[in-house]
């Protein structure tokens, strides 16, 4: 056996033994992201309600900014947040650098921009016809803009997946806050960058072939969702 | 009920441009015929005065039996009781039921005799089979008629169509002239419709509004407009001099 088929079947093998270290690693990556992606979804809700109905001053400003958030460098959340976080940065007191809690928030940093951002051009680029047609059968403009968010329920829900794409994807911010504590913060992408450092590929393998069966999992689900109506 | 609609000097601009500039007064329960060449303002009129978009300066008034309403936009009571059917409506991607049930929802009205109502009502535009069908998926003509179920099921005061029947074949023109028609005289509402149709428009209505470059040129009784029109643009509209 050549050295690659040699990992991809201890990989396996790793994967039907129920090891329990990788069990812990997933189970870290799907509770943190899992707290994200609630906590991205609720950040992103909210602004989309402040962007949709309410006039602030510097509200292009706010677009703008999020838009160009979109494309942020996860390395630069993760060095601005660890500065924060720090012993002696402004939140240092809080003690939260190298817990699950600091790489919630990395991942929800990198989210909330991409849902909020995709889910509000969609809502823009609209056929205005759709919120005038509810608005002349009575509906108030929140219930129009409600009838607007269910008629664009696939762009959104793409959106939302494009989030939660780049949040399991995503290793620099999440490495450099949490760090990659055994049994701790020690996530999926982390573990893969550690390992495979190491030379140590099996367990790299097999959790890369597990992030690859979550991402293939969303996305039918997506596509099913979509090809249902 | 809502007796009269009164338009003082309502004016809108699109772009710096004046596409909009006049009065009007609709106070009869009789059918409103629009006429007028593309682009002379009547879309934007009916919007206007169905209370979806506001005026960029003028007043509206809406009389009810009960009490007047000035600038009456951000009532959304008396909003209910009115109902715009646009040119190419655009359907909520579900089904027939769906779309006509939509604004009995938002009304909070029984929920027990929902599904009657919305039954009648698509049997009335002739839909009973395609009831749950996804509506987007119709023909145009059935989409149309799915647009003034979704409408007439509300039953309002006052009932605004921009060209209903403009996708539709004889057999199905007919058949909502005929619930237009049918509408007006048992309950007595008033109709106020878009129409490029001169035939429709002396057919169907009591009263034709021309309108011309944003401005109505003339509110006549539809058998003396027909007869004879009161202005020369009028004259030269319905023997297709001007478009
Ligand atoms: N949302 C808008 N933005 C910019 N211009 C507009 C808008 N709505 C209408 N207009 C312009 O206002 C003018 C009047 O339009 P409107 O739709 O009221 O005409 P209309 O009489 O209904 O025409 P048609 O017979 O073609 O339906 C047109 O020149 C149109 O280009
Ligand atoms: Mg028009």
């Amino acid at each position: 056996m050549s050295f690659i088929e040699e990992s991809f079947f201890k990989a396996f093998s790793l994967i039907f033994s129920v090891n329990t270290e990788l069990f812990q690693i997933i189970r870290t990556s799907l509770a943190v992201s899992g707290t994200a992606m609630i906590l991205a979804l609720l950040v992103s809700a909210g602004l989309i309600y402040l962007l949709e109905f309410r006039k602030f001053p510097g509200k292009t400003l706010l677009i703008t900014l999020i838009n160009t958030l979109m494309g942020l460098p996860p390395v630069v959340v993760g060095l601005l947040l660890y500065l924060l976080l720090s012993r002696s940065g402004p939140l240092g007191v809080l003690e939260l650098l190298y817990t699950p809690t600091a790489m919630i928030f990395a991942q929800a940093i990198l989210a909330t921009p991409i849902i909020t951002g995709l889910s509000f051009a969609a809502i823009r680029s609209a056929d205005p016809a759709i919120k005038l047609a509810a608005l002349s059968l009575g509906a108030t403009e929140f219930q129009a803009t409600c009838r607007l968010v269910l008629e664009l329920r696939y762009s959104i829900l793409a959106s939302v997946v494009a989030g939660l794409g780049r949040l399991m994807a995503e290793v620099g911010a999440v490495l450099m806050v949490g760090g990659n504590i055994a049994g701790y913060t020690r996530m999926m992408t982390t573990s893969i960058v550690m390992e495979a450092d190491k030379g140590d590929f099996e367990l790299a393998i097999a959790l890369g072939i597990i992030l690859l069966l979550i991402a293939f999992t969303i996305n039918g689900a997506l596509h099913f969702l979509q090809k249902r109506t | 009920m809502i007796k009269k609609i009164n338009g003082m000097q309502l004016e809108k601009q699109y772009g710096g441009k004046t596409v909009l500039s006049c009065s009007l007064q609709v106070d009869s329960d009789g059918i409103f015929c629009i006429i007028g060449p593309n682009g002379s303002g009547k879309s934007t009129l009916l919007r206007i005065i169905s209370l979806l978009e506001k005026p960029d300066s003028g007043e509206l008034v809406i009389a009810d039996h009960s009490q007047s309403f000035v600038n009456p936009f951000e009532n959304l009571n008396l909003r209910r009781k009115i109902v715009l059917v646009s040119s190419h409506s655009r359907l909520f991607h579900d089904t027939v039921f769906n779309n006509v049930v939509y604004g009995l929802k938002l009304r909070k009205k029984d929920h027990r005799n929902l599904r009657e109502q919305v039954e009648r009502t698509v049997k009335m535009v002739g839909l009973t089979h395609k009831i749950n069908t996804i509506a987007t998926d119709l023909s145009s003509g059935e989409q149309q008629r799915t647009a003034i179920a979704r409408a007439l099921v509300l039953d309002p005061d006052v009932l605004f169509l921009d060209e209903p029947t403009v996708s539709l074949d004889p057999e199905n023109t007919k058949l909502i002239e005929n619930l237009i028609l049918d509408w007006n005289k048992k309950e007595g509402k008033t109709i106020v419709l878009v129409t490029h149709s001169l035939f429709q428009a002396q057919t169907l209505s009591d009263f034709i509004i021309f309108m011309y470059q944003g401005k109505i040129v003339e509110l006549s009784e539809t058998k003396n407009f027909f007869r004879a029109p009161r202005t020369e643009l009028g004259q030269q509209f319905i023997s297709g001099k001007i478009y």
